[in-house]
């Protein structure tokens, strides 16, 4: 299951030409960012780097959008932004030019309507053009003016529209333009807005090379416990499993710990409460922050409360472990929110069972509890089913079928820990 | 019950004021930060959004953490940031910070204390990831929150 997908393009990169009078993100993929853009500087076509900033770059572009006859587009060129007719375009032959359209904002419906039809009318030979629409003004002015930002997504989303302040209908017109100018970046396109509206700012990601690598592990620690994860949707049977292991482990006289690392409390009903607030039409973007506060709160226990027990303890038993957070991410987003890079300090489990467990069936346990959450429903446990068997195929994880029964259960991870152990010579 | 928060990124050059921290030194959120501190090469890949994100979002479980215990109502809620400002501050355009603030509770008044430029700076490396934190935008945004929101607001 892809946690990531490098999404630079040529778009992309020309729209990287016109970020370039900020900072790329810092990392260490700003180099390789950097030398890509010099190499193609050099194949393709001198490029010409703005240098201006890029909100009083569209402040210009915005002024001079203002008042265009729809259907003008704008060239952008050797640190110069020229107005060209459709019809002129056609006759313009530069490779290395970025080519806007703008669309009016006072009535985009109307005007994205009127420029579809006239892209139909026009033939392919505008359609090929390369054409990147554009809505100068649409994230609002500057805050310099104490104007209100109207967007919630990223810079590198320009052109995408805000999830909370344009209509469905804008959207899907939206869609028909980029599908009629760019057939081959549709899906990309639509993959990029969803995770924007989300909240996920895939084109940062990529500069950052998350997709590439994993991210750096701690090599420094040195610990003396044994760290055994089990893991599995609700309903699987983890805590009881987990109290025979630890039973079992002690009785050989092992000292033994438990945590959950997914914490109750006053955590768990504030960002409850953050969840509700997403969980509708609007207010999209903190479906990332609420999983990222699951994280950093689990960090922060890991800080509290697990760090030193790694040196306290023969093995440290956890009731879920890192890898839910990764099915959270996946089985959600199709997406991991940087839970790959925060929990980086958790040390590697060196048993993970999955107790694998039919949804039905768990759904049914589930019932039975005094209380359910939000995503204790046959579609969402089904996700995060399927994201936790993806993640145990790709780190080697013991998958059992949790309807094994309890004692059968017991069985096989007390003679597999026992196995792991005696190969260990602990 | 009568709420009342106090803006201030360095409270300690006032060591007369009494308050309630909702970012304690030595709390989980100051032991979590302490802890990634040496992971340099992990924190650069991750973008400041996220440090400022968990930031707020702290802000807001502190405060229902509180809410909990019978808040002292002659200690105000210290905090060193208004997390909107902070995003202001850092130039993302896309954060969650309203709706955040949305769910705090109401405070019966609010005081900014504004500070010098190094102030702002220490306590963004106190309290957060080394930031690329500008101050002027920082002020500039958290004084439109005040005037906005009716704050009494002291100057250095």
């Amino acid at each position: 299951m892809p946690l990531g997908v490098p999404l630079l393009d040529e778009h992309h990169l020309a729209e990287l030409q016109l970020l370039d009078g900020i900072d790329l993100p810092a990392g260490p993929r700003a180099s390789v960012i950097a030398r890509i853009l010099d190499e193609r500087e050099s194949q393709v076509r001198p490029l010409v780097r703005l240098v201006e900033d890029p909100a009083s770059l569209e402040r210009r572009i915005a002024d001079m959008a203002t008042g265009l006859p729809l259907g003008t587009t704008l060239v952008i060129r050797d640190h110069e932004v020229a107005e060209l007719s459709l019809a002129d375009m056609t006759q313009v032959v530069e490779p290395g030019s970025l080519r806007l359209l703008p669309i009016s904002i006072d009535d985009p419906i109307a005007a994205l309507r009127q420029i579809l039809a006239r892209l139909l009318r026009e033939g392919e030979q505008v359609r090929d053009l390369g054409l990147i629409p554009c809505f100068p003004g649409m994230r609002g002015a500057s805050r310099d003016d104490g104007a209100e930002v109207m967007t919630r997504m990223a810079r590198s989303f320009w052109g995408l529209f805000p999830g909370d302040v344009q209509s469905d209908e804008l959207r899907a017109l939206h869609h028909e333009l980029i599908k009629l100018l760019h057939p081959e970046r549709y899906l990309r396109f639509l993959a990029f807005e969803n995770h924007a509206l989300a909240g996920f700012d895939l084109y940062d990601e990529a500069m950052r090379g998350r997709e590439l690598d994993r991210p750096p592990a701690d090599a420094s620690r040195r610990q003396r416990a044994m760290v055994i994860a089990i893991d599995g949707i609700d309903g699987a049977g983890k805590s009881s499993q987990l109290q025979s292991l630890a039973d079992h482990l002690e009785q050989q006289g092992r000292s033994c710990i438990i945590h959950k690392i997914y914490r109750h409390g006053v955590f768990h009903d504030t960002v409850t409460d953050v969840t509700r607030l997403c969980a509708g039409p609007s207010h999209l973007h903190l479906w990332r922050l609420q999983r990222i506060a699951k994280v950093f709160d689990s960090l922060k226990y890991f800080f509290a409360e697990v760090e030193a027990d790694l040196d306290r303890y023969d093995v440290v038993l956890f009731d879920r472990y890192v890898g839910t957070h990764l099915a959270a991410g996946l089985g959600r987003y199709h997406h991991d929110p940087f839970a790959r890079e925060l929990l980086s300090v958790f040390p590697p489990a060196d048993r993970t069972y999955l107790l694998d467990l039919d949804v039905d069936v768990a759904l049914d346990r589930i019932a039975r509890r005094p209380a359910r959450t939000v995503d204790e429903n046959p579609y969402m446990l089904a996700q995060y089913r399927q994201a936790l068997l993806a993640i145990a195929q790709e780190e080697g994880w013991v998958v059992l079928d949790s309807q094994r029964g309890e004692s059968g259960l017991r069985e096989i991870i007390r003679a597999d820990v026992d196995d792991f152990l005696r190969g260990k010579g602990a | 019950m009568s709420l009342e928060l106090y803006i201030d990124p360095t409270p300690s050059l006032d060591p007369g004021r009494a308050y309630t921290p909702l970012f304690e030194t030595g709390g989980e959120y100051a032991r979590a930060l302490q802890g990634l501190a040496g992971h340099d090469r992990l924190l650069a890949r991750l973008p400041v959004s996220i440090f400022l994100e968990i930031h707020s979002y702290e802000a807001l479980e502190r405060m229902r953490d509180l809410m909990r215990q019978e808040p002292d109502p002659a200690a105000p809620w210290w905090m060193p940031f208004w997390p909107a400002s902070l995003f202001d501050a850092c130039g993302v355009v896309s954060h969650p910070a309203l709706e955040l603030q949305g769910l705090f509770p109401e405070f019966a008044r609010t005081t900014l204390r504004l500070r010098h430029a190094q102030d702002y700076e220490r306590a963004a490396r106190d309290w957060l990831f080394r930031p690329r934190l500008s101050v002027p935008d920082y002020e500039r945004s958290v004084l439109r929150f005040a005037e906005s929101l009716g704050w009494e607001v002291i100057h250095p």
